[in-house]
């Protein structure tokens, strides 16, 4: 009896604590909600910031849109990560809950980012990736080519134009049966007929356009092996992250605060990065989808150089060739000085070879900045 | 036990300070203003197409003790002013404290009339003729080359073509030996079609470059970097030193493609620094033929250039006084930190006296 008098009150006093507790809590999150309240306008212009941010500081590479959003990920991850501990702590989760619900919404983020860089290649979504990311891009000469890929309304240096390709016909549904080439689905039309030599009075121009087509595919092939690796690469981390948090070793200080948790949760995705990243594996990877781009952008200088030829414009490699001779002139035009100073008996070079030296020139960043 | 000890109330307290600091913040970025590049005042002498060379005016008033001009040689990526950022962050300012008389090379802004540049045309043609006006302006046979990270490396390659006008050598964070284990760059550009990628690119993009430099260290450098600067956003000066650090790292040059195409080829590909072979119009560049002092300054926590690519600096010359600095600390700090500041310039102005 009498234990069960001490239980009574054992438990009436735990009540107590408890709805002591939760009366302090309540408290505090009211005036916590006040606060970030306040603040939460200030830190959705942050987000909006620092994303514009983020994005401004990586070049406009073509195919790098996931690849750049995969680690400006990593930025928003910790204010995704305040975000949702703060909707946790206001149900009375335990941290480690709280830890393994934001590890899994990372899994899943990086498991999703896998799924689509290994899903089955589209090659008519290549086709529409290549004239809407690369070609239109906004500005003049984009539009120009945005014409030719998308029926013919530009001047003519498209094989396709007028002769009946329409690429955006291929994207229908359209049950084509081509002998050899199995169902639609495993077909890739573009690939096919690209992979066609070209015929009659434009059959330069028409492979011409089909190379450019292999090897955007080709790039944006490579793009997704090397999207699929990092994505394994943050799975990879996640889960060491998982060990560290459940087993973490003797000597390592407690995380104590969302900041601590981010800073470790970094450290591990460097680390396991950085083993890859000098892997054999990864610098193969790295080599080919850099020289598929590059041999992509060089296929569409030449298409830039044929068309400005075409308006009668001067081309890159005429201009290159210019700079070229212009380069071999200034080294001959050197070493003959060299030569007459020394004929005149002058005693050294010092600092007049290639021109008087003028003073006060203003220098500029590419045109100006 | 978990590693994460978190108190709900503790979590609640930092959400607030973070986006208590974020909305502070906003308003400090935007007084932040015009950022200097470069602080100490210098003279324009000499000026060849795009290539300015500086002469800096020493704050204090005092002449140089050394008799030898310093000649600051930097890289052709980024800007020289991370030399000079600011009044308490300029190893310009602590080299001259040191009674040395500065100099520095200003490779300007390479634009597409450029991309036919060689590293002969740096390295035997603006260089030289730099170290010359140099000489010139100073009234001296000889200078002291200072070369920092690719600029090291040029210097290098131009002392062991002109011995006779360069009295000491030091180079700073420079790599020689590009195909040691951790040097990550050195592996990244193992498969890489540098032919290719000249030959579409013409000249190589500043933010190419950039974006490379980041993707390093992708998660500290573009995320985990901009939410510790969250920490500082409520206080003024730190923000505008953060901005000017920031301003640097992204004024970069775009790279005049030939000179890329030889130096990424020959040295990161190649190893001919190491190796031997590398050709500069004619001329075999061999490290034996350096004879001077040189004085190697790295930095251990150097992730572009690993402190094995540098040190392999020590079997490569030919040079029988060759000394060694390492700073604890990275590529950029051994330019901006207090503790660099206490210890760099002082190594170097005191070693060059020793050689004066």
């Amino acid at each position: 009896m009498a234990a069960t008098k001490t239980a009574q009150a054992s438990e009436t006093g735990s009540e107590g604590t408890q709805q002591n507790w939760d009366s302090w809590f309540k408290n505090q999150r009211a005036f916590f909600d006040q606060q970030i309240k306040t603040a939460t306008e200030a830190q959705n212009q942050w987000s909006g910031f620092f994303q514009e941010w983020q994005k401004s500081l990586s070049p406009t590479m073509p195919g790098a849109n996931q690849y750049q959003q995969f680690f400006t990920q990593a930025g928003k991850q910790f204010l995704d990560m305040q975000q949702q501990f703060y909707q946790w702590s206001g149900q009375d989760k335990q941290p480690a809950d709280m830890t393994g619900d934001w590890l899994k919404g990372l899994q899943g983020f990086f498991l999703s980012m896998l799924q689509t860089n290994t899903a089955p290649y589209d090659p008519a979504q290549a086709w529409k990736n290549m004239s809407e990311t690369f070609l239109k891009g906004g500005n003049a000469l984009g539009s120009m080519f945005g014409g030719n890929f998308t029926g013919g309304q530009g001047f003519g240096s498209n094989p396709f134009a007028g002769q009946g390709f329409n690429p955006a016909a291929w994207t229908s549904s359209q049950p084509w049966n081509v002998q050899g080439a199995g169902s639609f689905q495993n077909f890739d039309p573009f690939g096919f007929y690209a992979s066609l030599p070209g015929i009659g009075y434009t059959r330069e121009k028409q492979d011409a356009w089909n190379l450019l087509y292999k090897l955007y595919a080709e790039f944006e092939q490579q793009t997704r092996k090397y999207n699929a690796a990092m994505a394994q690469v943050g799975i990879e981390a996640v889960q060491k992250f998982q060990d560290y948090v459940a087993n973490p070793p003797a000597d390592a200080a407690p995380l104590t605060s969302l900041k601590e948790v981010y800073a470790k949760w970094v450290d591990v995705c460097e680390d396991v990065y950085a083993r890859y990243a000098t892997s054999d594996e990864y610098t193969k990877l790295y080599g080919e989808v850099v020289n598929a781009l590059m041999a992509f952008k060089g296929q569409v200088n030449t298409l830039v150089d044929d068309m400005a030829d075409q308006f009668n414009l001067p081309t890159r490699s005429e201009v290159d060739s210019l700079h070229q001779r212009l380069h071999a002139l200034r080294r001959d035009n050197i070493e003959l000085r060299k030569l007459v100073d020394e004929i005149r008996g002058v005693k050294s070079p010092k600092s007049k070879a290639a021109g008087a030296p003028s003073q006060g020139k203003k220098q500029t960043k590419k045109g100006g900045k | 036990m978990s590693a994460i000890q978190l108190k709900p109330d503790q979590i609640l307290k930092e959400i607030t300070n973070f986006n208590t600091k974020l909305a502070e913040g906003v308003k400090n970025l935007r007084n932040v203003g015009e950022l200097p590049a470069g602080v100490t005042e210098k003279e324009a002498i000499y000026t060849e197409d795009k290539v300015t060379l500086y002469h800096y005016k020493n704050p204090t008033g005092k002449k140089a003790t050394n008799k030898t001009p310093l000649l600051i040689s930097y890289a052709l990526v980024n800007r020289p002013y991370m030399t000079d950022l600011q009044e308490n962050r300029s190893t310009v300012r602590g080299l001259m404290e040191q009674g040395l008389d500065v100099y520095l090379i200003d490779w300007g802004y390479p634009d597409r009339s450029d991309r036919f540049l060689t590293m002969d045309d740096y390295i035997n043609g603006y260089l030289d003729r730099c170290v010359d006006a140099v000489r010139d302006h100073a009234g001296s046979e000889q200078v002291n080359l200072l070369g920092i990270c690719q600029g090291g490396a040029f210097s290098l390659c131009y002392t062991s073509l002109h011995q006779d006008k360069v009295k000491n050598l030091v180079t700073m964070v420079t790599p020689v030996d590009f195909h040691t284990p951790d040097n990550m760059l050195g592996q990244w550009i193992k498969h890489i079609d540098v032919d290719l990628l000249v030959d579409s690119m013409g000249n190589i993009p500043g933010d190419l470059m950039n974006w490379t430099f980041l993707n390093l260290k992708p998660y500290r450098l573009i995320a985990q970097k901009y939410i510790d600067m969250v920490d500082i956003l409520d206080n003024p000066k730190s923000v505008c030193n953060f901005m000017t650090m920031e301003k640097w790292i992204f004024d970069s040059p775009d790279q005049a493609g030939e000179c890329y195409r030889q130096f990424v080829k020959d040295c990161y590909q190649k190893n001919k620094l190491v190796e031997g072979g590398l050709d500069l119009n004619g001329q075999e560049v061999d490290l034996k033929n350096i004879s001077c002092p040189v004085l190697n300054v790295y930095a251990l926590d150097d992730h572009l250039v690993p402190p094995s690519a540098s040190k392999a600096m020590a079997k490569a010359v030919g040079s029988k006084d060759y000394q060694e600095v390492s700073f604890k600390g990275g590529h950029i700090g051994i330019y901006v930190s207090g503790s660099a500041q206490a210890l760099v310039p002082p190594s170097i102005g005191k070693w060059l006296n020793e050689r004066d």
